[in-house]
C-alpha cells in the first residue's frame, strides 16, 4: 500500500512539474498588433522635417528644426514591428491633403513602399524620403500603413509641415 | 553537524510536501498565468522604489514618479526594508524585474508553506497545516501572497518566528528572531504589529513556564521597536491619537462575511475544530497558536464592530487571519484523521478495514471538497490589469527611442505608475490610491483632444501617450498613441 502511494505521488508530482513548466514557459498573450512609428533620420525624435521650399514644382530645401538641407525630399525613418503571431504583408503610403506623395526608397521613386513581409516578432526599419507637392502652412502628412491590403490605423501617425514657394 | 530534530525530514516528508509546495507556487502564480507584468498598483510602486534604491538610495529629495522636489521623511521610507530586499535580490540574482514580480511571489509563498510545515510538524499536523495555508486568497482589495508586496513577506516571517520560538532556545534562535522581526518592521510596520499581536500570547505563556526563554523572546521582539523609537516616536504618538477616533473599513476591502465565502466556509469550520482540538490537547505551543489567533481576531473584531483601531491593521490583518485559519484548519483535518468507527459497528458489520481507515476516508473527502471548491474559485478571482501588451510595447518604445528627449510624459494617470516603472521617465501625475485634482486635470486635457498645449509647456510635458485622438497642430504622432510636442 505504501509503495502504491509512493508511486502515485511521484507520478502526480512529475505531471504537476511538467504542467507548471509548460504554463510558465508559454504565457498566453491575448493582444496581437502591429507597431508602426516614425523616427527622424538620426533614429531619434528631435529633428523631423518641418519646413519645405518648393521651386518650379520641386522641393529644393528641407528644414529640420533650424537646420536647412539642400534636398529634394524630407527624410524620416519608418519602423514596422509584427506582433500579430502570424506572417503579414505591409505596404506604406504617404498622404497629404488626400493626395499620395512621391516616396524615395533605396534610390527609387515610388508611390507605395512594399510589400514588406514580416514574420511574427520581426521588425523593419528603413529611411525613406517624401516630397510634398503643394504649398501651404500647417499641412498634415500622414504615414498610412496597410496590412494585408487594408489600412491598419484609423488615424495613422503624422507630421505637421509648412511648404513655401520660392 | 547534527540538525535539530525539528529540521530533520525523511522521504515521506518530501513526498507529502512536494505537491503541496507546487500547489502553493501555482496558487500564487494564478493572477500572472497569462499576464507577464505586475498586477496590483502597489506592485508597480514597489518596483519603482526598488529601482530608486539601486540608483539613488531610499531617502530621496525627488519624487521618483514626477521628478518634483520632496522633503526626505521617514513616512516616505516606511517600507525601505522591502525595497532594499528587492533591489539586492535583483542585483545579486540578475533576474529581470518583470520575472521577479511574476515568479518570486510563488517562491516566497512556497517557502511560507514550508515554514508552516516545519512549525506544525512536531505537533503532528505539518502537512495538513501546509496544505490549508495554500488557500490564502489574494485580491486587489486585501492583497495577498500572489503579489510581490510587503505583506507577502510578513506571511513568510510569522511561521518562521513561531518555528524559531518553538524549537530554538539558544542565542542563534533569538538573534534570528531579532533579525527577522527587525526586517519585518523595516519592511511593513503593520505586518510587524500583527505578528507581534499573534506571538505575544505564546511569549506570555513562556514567561510563566520558562522565564528565561520567554524573556529572551520578548527582548528579541521588543529590541527593534525600542532601538528605532527616537525615529518613530512622533509617528507612534500620532497613530495612537488616531485610535480614539472611530475609523471605518474602506469600501474596497472585503468584510468578514465576504471573506469567509471567498476563503471558504469549510476551511473556517475546520479551523474552529482544529482550534478546539489544540486547546483540548494542551501544551504551550498549541495554546500559543490558538490564543495568538484569538488575539488577532479580537483586534479585528474591535475594529470592524466598534470602529476603533488602525484601518491598515484591519486591511492587512485579514491575510494573517487566513494564515492562522489555515494552520488551525490543518489541526482540524488532523483531528478528523484520527476518527475511528465505534467498536460495536466493526463487530456488527465486520468492517475492520473501514474502522482502521475511517479518518483517512473522511479527511480525503474533506480535502477533496475543499480543493474542488477553492482552486476554481482562485482561478476565477477578478484582477484588474493596469496595462496591456500594446501599452507595454509603447512604453518600451518610448524608453528606447525618446531617451534623449527632455520633459515629462502625460498619460492616463492610472497607468502612470506602470509607465515610470518600465521607462524610468517622470510623469506629470499618477494615481496611487485614488484620483486627485491633478489627475482630473490630466483626464480633462486628454478628453479635450490635447488642444490646450500651453498646459503642456507650463508643466514641462513634452510627450503625450493617449488612446484618445489628439488633434492639436502642436503635436505630432510619431507612433500610435505617442505624441510629441513640436
Amino acid at each position: 500500500m505504501n509503495r502504491v502511494l509512493t508511486v502515485f505521488l511521484l507520478v502526480v508530482l512529475l505531471a504537476a512539474v511538467v504542467l507548471l513548466a509548460y504554463v510558465i514557459a508559454s504565457p498566453r498573450t491575448a493582444e496581437e498588433f502591429t507597431e508602426f512609428y516614425i523616427l527622424d533620420y538620426r533614429s531619434m525624435t528631435d529633428i523631423y522635417p518641418t519646413g519645405f521650399v518648393l521651386e518650379n514644382g520641386k522641393i529644393v530645401e528641407v528644414k529640420y528644426d533650424g537646420e536647412i538641407h539642400k534636398a529634394a525630399y524630407g527624410r524620416v525613418i519608418l519602423g514596422i514591428s509584427n506582433h500579430e503571431n502570424t506572417r503579414a504583408e505591409y505596404d506604406i503610403k504617404v498622404v497629404s491633403d488626400n493626395m499620395t506623395l512621391p516616396l524615395y526608397f533605396k534610390g527609387a521613386e515610388l508611390e507605395l513602399i512594399g510589400p514588406i513581409s514580416l514574420g511574427p516578432g520581426e521588425k523593419w526599419e528603413e529611411e525613406i524620403g517624401f516630397s510634398p507637392q503643394t504649398a501651404g502652412e500647417g499641412e498634415k502628412v500622414s504615414f498610412v500603413l496597410y496590412k494585408d491590403g487594408t489600412a491598419y490605423f484609423e488615424e495613422p501617425p503624422y507630421l505637421w509641415i509648412d511648404v513655401a514657394n520660392r | 553537524m547534527n540538525l535539530p530534530s525539528a529540521l530533520r525530514l525523511d522521504r515521506r516528508d518530501f513526498l507529502m510536501l512536494a505537491p503541496i509546495l507546487l500547489l502553493a507556487f501555482f496558487i500564487a502564480l494564478i493572477p500572472k498565468l497569462s499576464y507577464p507584468y505586475p498586477v496590483h498598483v502597489d506592485e508597480w510602486e514597489h518596483l519603482v522604489r526598488a529601482k530608486t534604491v539601486l540608483e539613488s538610495g531610499v531617502m530621496t529629495v525627488v519624487d521618483p514618479f514626477t521628478g518634483e522636489a520632496v522633503e526626505p521623511s521617514l513616512v516616505g521610507s516606511l517600507e525601505a526594508g522591502f525595497h532594499y530586499f528587492l533591489a539586492a535580490f535583483h542585483a545579486v540574482s540578475g533576474i529581470s524585474w518583470l520575472d521577479m514580480f511574476r515568479f518570486l511571489p510563488g517562491v516566497l509563498f512556497a517557502v511560507t508553506v514550508f515554514l508552516v510545515y516545519l512549525m506544525a510538524r512536531p505537533q503532528g499536523y505539518g502537512w495538513e497545516a501546509a496544505l490549508f495555508t495554500c488557500l490564502i486568497i489574494t485580491t486587489v482589495g486585501i492583497l495577498g501572497p500572489a503579489f510581490l508586496v510587503p505583506v507577502a513577506m510578513g506571511l513568510l516571517l510569522l511561521p518562521l518566528i513561531f518555528f524559531l520560538a518553538f524549537h530554538f532556545k539558544n542565542r542563534w534562535g533569538y538573534v534570528l528572531i531579532f533579525v527577522s522581526f527587525t526586517f519585518l518592521l523595516a519592511s511593513h510596520a503593520p505586518s510587524a504589529i500583527v505578528v507581534f499581536i499573534v506571538i505575544t500570547p505564546y511569549v506570555i505563556l513562556r514567561l510563566r513556564n520558562d522565564f528565561r526563554h520567554g524573556l529572551f523572546l520578548a527582548a528579541a521582539l521588543l529590541a527593534p521597536v525600542i532601538i528605532t523609537l527616537p525615529l518613530t516616536f512622533e509617528l507612534i504618538i500620532n497613530t495612537a491619537r488616531g485610535l480614539l477616533t472611530p475609523q471605518y473599513p474602506l469600501d474596497y476591502v472585503e468584510v468578514p462575511q465576504q471573506l469567509a465565502v471567498s476563503y471558504g466556509i469549510l476551511p473556517f469550520l475546520l479551523s474552529i475544530i482544529g482550534s478546539i482540538a489544540l486547546l483540548v490537547k494542551g501544551g504551550i505551543k498549541n495554546y500559543g497558536i490558538v490564543f495568538g489567533f484569538l488575539a488577532l481576531e479580537l483586534m479585528l473584531l474591535v475594529f470592524y464592530r466598534f470602529h476603533f483601531g488602525v484601518p491598515l491593521l484591519y486591511i492587512r490583518g485579514l491575510q494573517y487571519v487566513m494564515l492562522m485559519a489555515g494552520i488551525t484548519a490543518g489541526a482540524g483535518v488532523n483531528t478528523i484523521l484520527k476518527i475511528r468507527l465505534p467498536q460495536h459497528y466493526v463487530r456488527r458489520f465486520k468492517a475492520t478495514w473501514l474502522r482502521a481507515n475511517t479518518g483517512k476516508i473522511l479527511a480525503a473527502a474533506v480535502i477533496a471538497a475543499v480543493l474542488a471548491i477553492a482552486i476554481p474559485q482562485r482561478l476565477e478571482t477578478p484582477y484588474y490589469r493596469m496595462i496591456d501588451t500594446e501599452d507595454y510595447q509603447a512604453f518600451i518604445w518610448i524608453k528606447n527611442n525618446l531617451e534623449g528627449r527632455p520633459g515629462r510624459v502625460l498619460l492616463d494617470p492610472w497607468k502612470g505608475t506602470a509607465f515610470v516603472a518600465l521607462t524610468d521617465r517622470y510623469v506629470y501625475t499618477r494615481i496611487s490610491a485614488f484620483p486627485t485634482d491633478t489627475d482630473e486635470k490630466a483626464y480633462d486635457f486628454l478628453a479635450g483632444g490635447c488642444s490646450d498645449t500651453d498646459f503642456l509647456a507650463e508643466n514641462g510635458i513634452s510627450i503625450v501617450y493617449t488612446e484618445h485622438p489628439c488633434t492639436s497642430p502642436d503635436l505630432i504622432e510619431v507612433r500610435k498613441n505617442v505624441y510629441l510636442l513640436n
